[in-house]
């Protein structure tokens, strides 16, 4: 006999001859129809199919012996007798179809009540061996499986125990043929005789299926006599397709709690599987499988899970799955000590996942694993291999922690292992791990209030302070670069989040806040120059904490004299910082060391400490006159300090405020460029001139404290003016004297002409000063009118700002760009932007004599 | 030869993982219930004789088979000659229903039907027992989806709590019949033709 070419023909022999048996079946010539049937059978021997297409047949094939099947039941003992049969069909001349046509009439005769059962079985399980190629066996014994399996239905013990043998039977012999299959045909047509396996796997699987329909919930049958045989073939066969397969089919078919009372038989066949056999699979299998019983429970509480526990009379030592778990990965190192980290941290991080879904408070068995964990990595001596990575990160950062920040900061602070185990991972991956770690923590806005806590996690943060802290093999042209203050503040997202967990500190005691704060200062002083990111966030915490301080002196007056001790303190601890930023940056940020001491003095001076906020003025000022070199920094650092020296109010004393005052004046007026040094000075005028601050209660008018010098108010525009003279550029020399002059008007509003020294006489000389500079200056801009391009410039505008860059708005989008250098392009009109502003400033005046009448003496 | 008597009828049952298939088909067959929870692999089935209009017999062959695709190896060839598919989704799990059109279109795919548009669909929403707070598919939303599929029959059922099991199972009997007859219908008049090609061209060879 014959078989088709490729399955689209064997497919269509099937059907033609499944009509063709069914027409002689009509006509009840059963011959006739067994021929046909043969016919048919005999598609199943052909070597040409693959696993898919087999098995495509194989249902079409049992569909049609399903009718003929149906067929020898209806007409048993009218038409013929099935022991008959039986005897009949054993005469095919081919094996394969011989032995499927007797599983048909076998399984027909099972269903009448007359049958020998048991010889049966016994027969049909005894001629399956006949068939040896594994493919065809197979599905022959797939075969037989699927058309007994109606009959297992048994509620006797005796009756179970026979049935289960035979399918345990059947499922070795189909192991066996399966395991065969391996080894059979050349050796380069390996890899796919492992793929065709692999396809295969679901028949030999389904005999588990049928064990576990037949066992039901009979937890002892289970234990005692279908896992212990089953168990053994899979540990005899030695194959790694199979063991893995297998142990993946038992931990799915059968329920969970018969895996919770054999955990440790399981466990411990896991080692004595082929070395080849990914232990981590296994055992993440059976964690899934374990979490996945309480996911299934109605009511997953954990006193409702041990209460189960205690009802499922499983025993003792099956109760605490931990200990099983920890023995097993003990039992695991010891046995295989060439278990490869890759291997072995799965099973730790699996493990640690059904530890944390069963009993999730115990930190200490948390601990307990990572520990181990750590002792592997430590006995692999060698760098841990980087295909490692992403384990360790799934490990350190595994959602059953990471989902609760309370237990997460638990592990963080709680499991010395965690730590250790971060340490020894690379530096890549540890800086990875310790951004995620502090993300978590400042997304989650976690306090930190105990030292302790503060301490460990900074040490897990090593890493990332101390990365990147080494000077760069610096020559000493790049030291100069960096004295010059042109320090690279690039983003640093890494020292960036360190600065926020400065932030997360906290502790309702001031006492422990600073220790909290002094910690973190400490630690970040490892970073080097790095520091600069960090600082400004421990000093802002320092000045909240003085604040604090400030509103707890006025409502603890018990406690007054402590309090007024800590806030000394603090600015003690803010001097101290930072000096070491001065130090550690290598005269990198001075501007920012400029400013955070003069921010520092203000809040000293309206802590009524005006020795404090004076040293910190001159910490302000040795700065400057050391290290700022930058011109338009210096202006800016001047403007700055008159700005912080003119609202403060506790400097009168030993004249501090006059040396201060004074020191600013001098440094504006021997700025670099005369532009700045003008405009320094006008604005240093100020100084002499105090207004009312109205939130610390002054009033103008009712206050008379204030610190009012008229005459050095009038010296300091008087020489502000000179040097405005003295500027060589017409425009500039312009546009600076209408600043001094908007600064005359605001003078002569806020006082009095006889104590400001600013008088009507004087204004009206510089309005005059002005006129004639100004007429000069139209003549400039005339000798260009005739330029239509000028006149028409689109409308775009200039101004000079009041540091003197300049300002040009364009017409049509009304963006404003600021230069520091005067455009250059023709169209802007230089000369306009003193013209335009002091025709702005005339019109004040004139509005102000409608207000004020003082206004009316000036002459326009 | 006036009527090929084709009386057994083919259900394939399909869904995710967890939904409750293989309990769907233990209630309907057997009548039982078992609150183990326990994967299936690959594809199997119960049968179970049903009667219908009174004096139509048939046996059913209810396929149960496996949610995860790596327990179906072998590929899904018995789709092949079904009769009527069974689409189960889980009330309590949303992705489960939002799956029930790729399980359809998988289904189609693979079963070779003569006819995909009026093949035979039910689907049903099982865990219909489980509280109130813990259900997520509304009503609503299962009728619209059954309506957008074709006006397929949906049936809210528990396996558990034995509820609208038979009523479901007796509106798959009945599409899967009238789905096995039209079918049937069409084998004849398509398959007399090909067996006279085939037999004239071969005459029986075989001598075994």
């Amino acid at each position: 006999m014959s078989y088709a070419e490729n399955i689209e023909q064997a497919v269509s022999v099937c059907k033609q001859q499944t009509v063709l048996m069914q027409r002689c079946l009509a006509q009840e010539k059963l011959m006739d129809a067994l021929k046909h049937t043969s016919i048919m059978l005999t598609e199943l021997r052909s070597p040409l199919l693959t696993p898919k297409q087999y098995y495509e047949l194989y249902i079409l094939i049992y569909d049609s012996l399903s009718i003929l099947s149906t067929y020898f039941v209806d007409c048993h003992t009218k038409r013929h007798h099935l022991a008959d049969l039986y005897e009949l069909v054993q005469y095919a001349g081919n094996i394969l179809p011989r032995l499927y046509l007797m599983i048909t009439v076998g399984s027909a005769y099972l269903q009448c009540a007359d049958s020998p059962r048991e010889e049966i079985f016994k027969d049909m399980i005894e001629m399956c061996k006949g068939v040896q190629h594994p493919m065809r066996g197979l599905f022959l014994r797939y075969y037989l499986s699927q058309r007994t399996k109606e009959f297992f239905q048994a509620d006797s013990p005796e009756a179970k125990k026979t049935n289960a043998n035979f399918v345990i039977t059947n499922f070795i012999e189909m192991n066996k043929l399966w395991v065969r299959l391996q080894h059979q045909g050349p050796l380069r047509e390996r890899e796919q005789r492992t793929r065709e396996r692999k396809e295969l796997k679901i028949l030999i699987g389904v005999n588990l299926v049928r064990l576990s329909q037949i066992v039901e919930s009979d937890f002892n049958m289970y234990k005692d006599e279908i896992l212990p045989l089953v168990l053994e073939q899979v540990i005899q066969c030695r194959d790694v397709v199979s063991q893995e397969y297998l142990f993946d089919v038992i931990c799915q078919v059968f329920p969970d709690e018969f895996h919770l009372g054999t955990l440790a038989e399981l466990l411990s066949t896991s080692l004595k599987l082929n070395p080849a056999v990914p232990v981590n699979k296994i055992v993440l299998t059976l964690v899934e499988r374990l979490n996945g019983f309480i996911d299934r429970q109605e009511n997953p509480g954990i006193d409702e899970i041990s209460q189960k526990l205690a009802s499922l009379n499983i025993g003792e030592e099956n109760s605490n799955l931990f200990f099983i778990f920890w023995k097993f990965l003990n039992q695991l190192s010891e046995e295989r000590p060439d278990l490869q980290l890759q291997e072995l941290a799965p099973v730790v991080q699996g493990i640690l996942k059904l530890k944390l879904r069963w009993g999730p408070d115990n930190i200490r068995n948390v601990n307990t694993l990572l520990s181990f964990m750590t002792e592997k990595c430590k006995e692999h001596g060698k760098a841990i291999p980087d295909e490692c990575d992403y384990l360790f990160h799934d490990l350190l950062l595994a959602p059953e922690f990471t989902n609760s920040m309370k237990f997460f900061y638990n592990v963080l602070t709680q499991c010395a292992a965690y730590q250790e185990l971060l340490s020894l991972q690379n530096k890549k991956l540890q800086r990875h791990c310790v951004n995620e770690i502090l993300d978590m923590l400042v997304n989650a806005r976690w306090q930190i209030t105990s030292k302790a806590d503060l301490e460990t996690i900074l040490k897990i943060c090593e890493s990332l302070i101390e990365a990147d802290s080494e000077k760069p093999a610096s020559s000493l042209m790049l030291d100069e670069d960096d004295a010059l203050g042109n320090e690279n503040w690039t983003l640093s997202p890494d020292h960036e989040k360190l600065a926020k967990l400065t932030h997360l500190c906290f502790n309702k005691s001031v006492d422990v806040h600073i220790e909290l704060l002094l910690s973190c200062r400490n630690w970040f002083q490892r970073s080097g120059r790095n520091i600069k990111y960090h600082s400004p966030a421990i000093i802002s915490n320092f000045w909240i904490l003085i604040r604090k301080c400030q509103w707890k002196l006025k409502r603890e007056q018990a406690d007054s004299e402590k309090y007024s001790n800590t806030i000394k303190q603090l600015f003690k601890h803010i001097s101290r910082t930072i000096d070491n930023l001065y130090n550690s940056s290598g005269g990198g940020c001075l501007d920012l060391i400029y400013k955070l001491n003069l921010q520092t003095a203000s809040l000293a001076d309206q802590s009524q400490l005006g020795d404090i906020a004076y040293d910190f003025f001159s910490q302000a000022f040795t700065t400057f006159e050391e290290s700022l070199s930058d011109s338009r920094t210096q202006f800016q650092a001047i403007v700055n300090m008159a700005q912080t020296l003119q609202k403060t109010r506790n400097l009168y004393m030993e004249s501090y405020y006059e040396t201060l005052i004074t020191r600013c004046t001098l440094h504006g007026s021997k700025l670099l460029k005369k532009q700045d040094q003008c405009r320094a000075v006008y604005t240093c005028s100020h100084l002499w001139w105090a207004t009312e601050i109205s939130l610390l209660g002054e009033e103008e008018g009712i206050t008379e404290s204030f610190f009012r010098e008229g005459k050095r108010v009038l010296e300091c525009l008087q020489r502000s003016l000179r040097v405005a003279d003295s500027v060589m550029d017409n425009v500039q020399s312009c546009e600076l004297m209408i600043e001094i002059l908007d600064r005359c008007c605001y003078y002569f509003i806020h006082g009095d002409e006889t104590s400001t020294n600013v008088s009507v006489k004087y204004i009206n000389g510089l309005v005059e000063l002005i006129k004639t500079n100004i007429d000069s200056l139209k003549l400039e801009r005339n000798s260009m009118l005739d330029d239509d391009r000028t006149l028409n410039n689109g409308g775009d505008k200039a101004y000079i700002g009041i540091d003197g860059c300049y300002i040009h708005l364009g017409a049509t989008n009304s963006v404003a760009t600021t230069f520091t250098k005067p455009p250059t392009s023709k169209s802007t009109n230089l000369e306009s932007i003193p013209i335009e502003h002091f025709d702005r400033t005339l019109q004040y005046i004139q509005d102000q004599k409608e207000v004020d009448s003082r206004f009316k003496a000036i002459v326009l | 030869m006036s009527s090929r008597k084709k009386n057994i009828l083919k259900v394939i049952i399909l869904g995710d993982s967890g939904v409750g298939k293989t309990s769907l088909m233990h209630r309907y067959v057997s009548d039982k219930f078992s609150q183990q929870y326990k994967a299936t692999i690959g594809a199997d089935f119960l049968t179970k004789e049903v009667t219908m209009d009174g004096d139509k017999v048939a046996t059913m062959q209810v396929w149960d088979t496996a949610g995860q695709e790596r327990f179906q190896s072998l590929g899904v060839a018995f789709y092949r000659g079904a009769d009527c598919c069974v689409l189960v989704y889980d009330v309590t799990n949303a992705k489960s229903f939002e799956n029930i059109k790729s399980w359809r279109d998988e289904f189609l795919v693979h079963a070779n039907v003569s006819s995909p548009d009026t093949f035979p669909f039910v689907i049903l929403g099982n865990k219909l027992d489980v509280e109130e707070s813990k259900k997520v598919v509304s009503n609503r939303a299962a009728q619209d989806m059954a309506k957008s599929l074709g006006n397929v029959p949906l049936f809210l059922t528990s396996a558990k709590g034995s509820i609208n099991v038979d009523t479901a199972f007796e509106e798959i009997a009945r599409n899967a019949l009238q789905q096995s007859q039209a079918d049937a219908d069409a084998f004849e008049d398509d398959f007399n033709d090909a067996i006279n090609i085939q037999l004239d061209g071969e005459p029986s060879s075989c001598g075994c």
